[in-house]
């Protein structure tokens, strides 16, 4: 038995040896007063300043990365590179053009000079579409878009860079702050191709932080020398950690291994916003989620297309909008009456929501108190009997319709998308209206969507900019976004909207026209009222159903002194020091 | 080396490399048959965007020849890049990945055999006593339950309510508690695997002379019983060490491990094309070089083994 015990006690010690083997080589996280552990998101898709679409890449590339325009340490546009914002000047052949002028002595994070001439290289870079840059239209308002060179010169000394836009847009300054519109090096790119933004040694930025370590489990980045305005970055060192488990990223952030996370688990919010007052933060975001209706959806074939619209309108009626943010989305959403998110500033400094609705008064295309419910599904059954008394089709009978097609509603997998379906499913269930949930895999949700081939799906967008265009313009027929199939098919023969004072228009007639007028108009107010009647137009249709405005929850210790967080959901820390 | 098992060794490499073959094919067309495409997103790029895109990848041409092209690019040992994690390589993906994941997966295995080799000869030595119903209690209890709540329960444990592990897996100490939530099922599965082989293996007439010879318990124990218990233990060890090497989705992701586990559910989820097969393709490989392996095993540890 002796000989037994010290066999086992020999295994104990192995397996001593292997737990300190696995434990060696490693780093200890957290924080210091000099360094910081973030996180963001997982192991990013890129971190190329062009090719970049996500949240959390921005997140990283404007730590590393600046363009001409961008925020100052109150969240402010602020000049950059530049040494100030140019004033619109008119060109002769009627377009505009904005001068900037470059700061003295600009230097790339390996202290070669950075010049207007890599402006010019980087824009016409992400504009190509052979570099496949998923913002690469956020080029669209320079002139020259879509041909092989956008009319952005440098001058000779470098020192100046000249930018044509056919129409001067009032989000022009916010658009040179956009990750897209940053310079990139570009013998690096060209020497290294798209692999040049996966390696420390080859990511060459000129933001306020370099990249020294880049791996699967972490983005290091330390204090850039080069950068302009060096003397303001407090914090030596950032380490963003890549995760993307909730339940792992709070166990860390509780435990002081990250002093910032961005996600947290949904079951959790309550006891977070209890327990951590001071850390736990709510803000407003550029998004809405929204349901959309397929407008060629064959299961209301034979129903005439205003009949269609009523229906759609009427289900949307129906949903309890406060009953959804605060019993299943729990996250200080706010109820929706509108389209174009709340966030988004008129040329008068209102917000668009306060304008919204036919009446201009910001009440919203319906109302979405809660004293307000019943009122409104008393009028979706109004409208439900109308429909019924002139289509022939099925009958409401004690607050229930008889003979109602069944309707299929979409949703990816995901506990809030999955509640959200369940409860339209039981909601609408109770008027006798049966829906079938199909809970589809992303990609495939993805492309049955997109392909129009559902009846209802569950959608969400985030806006791209500060103007409500990024929430309208999706909606053209020729939209890759344009899930719903305005104007497609059977829907683009339809002549029933209005606009300009003409009656009896298709969709391109109407919609399409006021985009592509909204897009040319030089008038800021002229503008803002087009985008109101474009969203008249677009919820006169009854296709899209607002659920709720998104907001953006983290959690950020109180160690950390300095950061902000912008309405696109950008965090910066490079203002930010460690207590 | 006898010629015997050379020429067996052979043979099975020859048709491990048709396993692989057929996987490659089926996985390639049927990857291509799933609805949906890598370059969709809530927000889809535009038409000329996808185009450019699907030029670059090759996936404007017909499937057939993309088929055919891919299987060229691997004959020289190129796995392509990556379509969502643009200007990666699949092959460094998967290698930094399976540097974590088999660093993890390895120490764990170990233990998962040293360990469950040593309790199921204990619960067989033991057998009926209060040592075998609790080895055997807790081995049908750690095979039965899922490793997420094994790695959830542990985090909260010893992450959240007594903090002494870090529940980061990529700072000191963190690699204890994933390595620990990866070993428990194997374990278990071992130890059950080792008590019935070795029940029966003790009730042998080859042990009971050993013993009336008096050679020690030990050496019964370890020498003669064990090594010939151990054979059934092999053919789950093979498979068992591919997949605990390569990462488990769960537990990386529960302990923020930088594995590669996680790959080989995103890269569907992503229709991340050239990673669904370089995944694909490097656990298959991996399988059938453990299965031949532990029937190598076999026959060394029992000499009776017929390979041909």
């Amino acid at each position: 038995m002796k000989k037994l015990m010290s066999a086992l006690l020999a295994v104990v010690m192995l397996l001593g040896c292997m737990f300190a083997f696995a434990s060696c080589n490693k780093e200890p996280a957290g924080s210091s007063a000099d360094s910081m552990t973030l996180n963001v998101g997982a192991y990013p898709d890129t971190i190329d300043p062009a090719l970049n679409s996500a949240v959390d890449g921005a997140t990283y590339i404007i730590h590393t990365f600046v363009g001409l325009v961008g925020y100052d340490k109150n969240g402010n546009l602020a000049p950059m590179l530049a040494t100030e914002l140019p004033e619109a000047v008119a060109t002769a052949d009627g377009k505009t053009s904005y001068t900037f002028t470059l700061r003295d002595g600009l230097k790339w994070s390996d202290g070669s000079d950075l010049t207007a001439e890599d402006f010019v290289y980087s824009w016409n870079r992400a504009a190509d579409p052979n570099t496949a840059a998923d913002y690469g239209y956020m080029f669209e308002v320079i002139d020259g878009y879509g041909t092989d060179k956008l009319n952005v010169t440098a001058s000779e000394d470098g020192k100046q860079l000249t930018v044509v836009l056919p129409v001067d847009v009032p989000y022009f300054y916010e658009l040179c702050a956009f990750p897209t519109y940053m310079p990139v090096k570009k013998d690096v790119v060209e020497a290294n191709g798209d692999s040049w933004a996966t390696k420390a040694e080859t990511y060459i930025g000129n933001g306020p932080y370099k990249v020294t370590k880049f791996t699967q489990a972490e983005l290091v980045l330390t204090k850039n020398e080069y950068y302009f305005d060096a003397a303001n970055v407090v914090t030596n060192e950032i380490v963003f950690a890549f995760n993307d488990d909730d339940s792992s990223l709070l166990a860390n952030y509780k435990n002081g291994s990250y002093l910032f996370i961005d996600s947290v688990p949904n079951d959790e919010i309550e006891t977070l916003e209890k327990d951590y007052p001071n850390e736990y933060f709510v803000e407003g975001q550029l998004g809405t989620y929204y349901v959309s209706f397929n407008v060629n959806d064959p299961a209301l074939d034979g129903f005439t297309e205003v009949e269609k619209a009523s229906i759609r309108t009427a289900l949307s009626l129906l949903i309890d909008r406060n009953y959804i943010c605060s019993d299943i989305g729990k996250a200080g959403q706010v109820p929706a009456a509108g389209f174009v998110a709340m966030g988004l500033t008129e040329p008068d400094g209102k917000q668009f929501i306060e304008k919204n609705g036919e009446n201009r008064d910001g009440s919203g295309y319906y109302s979405v108190a809660a004293e307000d419910y019943s009122a409104n599904c008393d009028e979706a059954l109004k409208i439900f009997a109308d429909v019924a008394a002139s289509s022939g089709k099925f009958t409401v009978t004690d607050n229930k319709l008889v003979g109602f097609p069944t309707l299929t509603y979409i949703t990816n997998e995901g506990t809030g998308h999955e509640a959200i379906a369940a409860y339209l499913q039981a909601l609408w269930g109770t008027y006798g209206i049966t829906v079938k949930v199909e809970t589809q895999e992303w990609a495939t949700f993805l492309n049955t969507r997109k392909n129009g081939d559902y009846s209802v799906a569950r959608n969400g967008w985030l806006g791209d900019y500060n103007d409500p265009i990024s929430f309208l313009d999706m909606w053209v027929t020729s939209s890759g976004n344009n899930d719903t199939q305005f104007g497609k098919d059977a829907h683009a023969s339809y002549a029933g909207y209005s606009y300009d004072g003409k009656d009896g228009l298709t969709w391109a007639e109407s919609y399409d026209a006021i985009i592509a007028k909204v897009k040319s108009s030089k008038d800021a107010e002229e503008r803002f009222e087009l985008m109101h009647e474009a969203e008249d137009i677009l919820m006169q249709t009854g296709a899209i159903c607002p659920i709720y405005y998104y907001t953006d929850i983290y959690m950020c210790s109180e160690k950390i002194d300095g950061f902000f967080s912008s309405p696109l959901g950008y965090k910066f820390f490079m203002y930010a020091s460690v207590k | 080396m006898d010629s015997k098992l050379a020429l067996y060794i052979v043979k099975r490499l020859l048709l491990a490399i048709f396993t692989v073959f057929l996987i490659i094919t089926i996985t390639f067309f049927v990857m291509k048959a799933i609805p949906g495409g890598p370059f969709l997103s809530e927000k889809s790029p535009s038409p000329e965007v996808t185009a450019a895109l699907e030029a670059k990848y090759g996936l404007d041409k017909p499937v057939f020849e993309q088929y055919i092209t891919y299987l060229k690019d691997l004959l020289r040992g190129d796995f392509g890049p990556s379509i969502k994690n643009r200007g990666r390589q699949v092959i460094d993906l998967i290698m930094e990945g399976f540097a974590v994941s088999a660093k993890n997966g390895l120490i764990a295995a170990c233990l998962a055999i040293v360990i469950g080799l040593v309790l199921g000869a204990l619960a067989a030595v033991f057998h009926d006593s209060w040592i075998d119903k609790t080895i055997m209690v807790l081995s049908t209890a750690f095979v039965a339950i899922p490793s997420f709540v094994v790695a959830t329960l542990l985090l909260l444990i010893f992450c959240i309510t007594f903090p002494i592990f870090p529940a980061n897996g990529n700072v000191s100490g963190g690699l204890v508690l994933p390595i620990i939530s990866l070993s428990l099922s194997p374990m278990s599965y071992i130890t059950r695997l080792t008590r019935s082989s070795m029940l029966d293996v003790l009730g042998q007439d080859y042990i009971r002379t050993a013993r009336a010879k008096g050679v020690s318990n030990t050496k019964v124990i370890f020498k003669h019983a064990l090594k010939n218990a151990v054979t059934p233990v092999i053919t789950y060890v093979g498979p068992m060490i591919a997949y605990i090497l390569t990462g488990s989705l769960v537990v990386e992701k529960v302990f923020a491990v930088p594995g590669l586990g996680d790959f080989f559910f995103s890269s569907i989820t992503n229709r991340d094309y050239p990673m669904v097969m370089g995944t694909t393709i490097f656990l298959a490989t991996l399988m059938v070089i453990m299965t031949l392996l532990s029937d190598i095993c076999y026959k060394i540890f029992d000499p009776r083994v017929d390979l041909s």
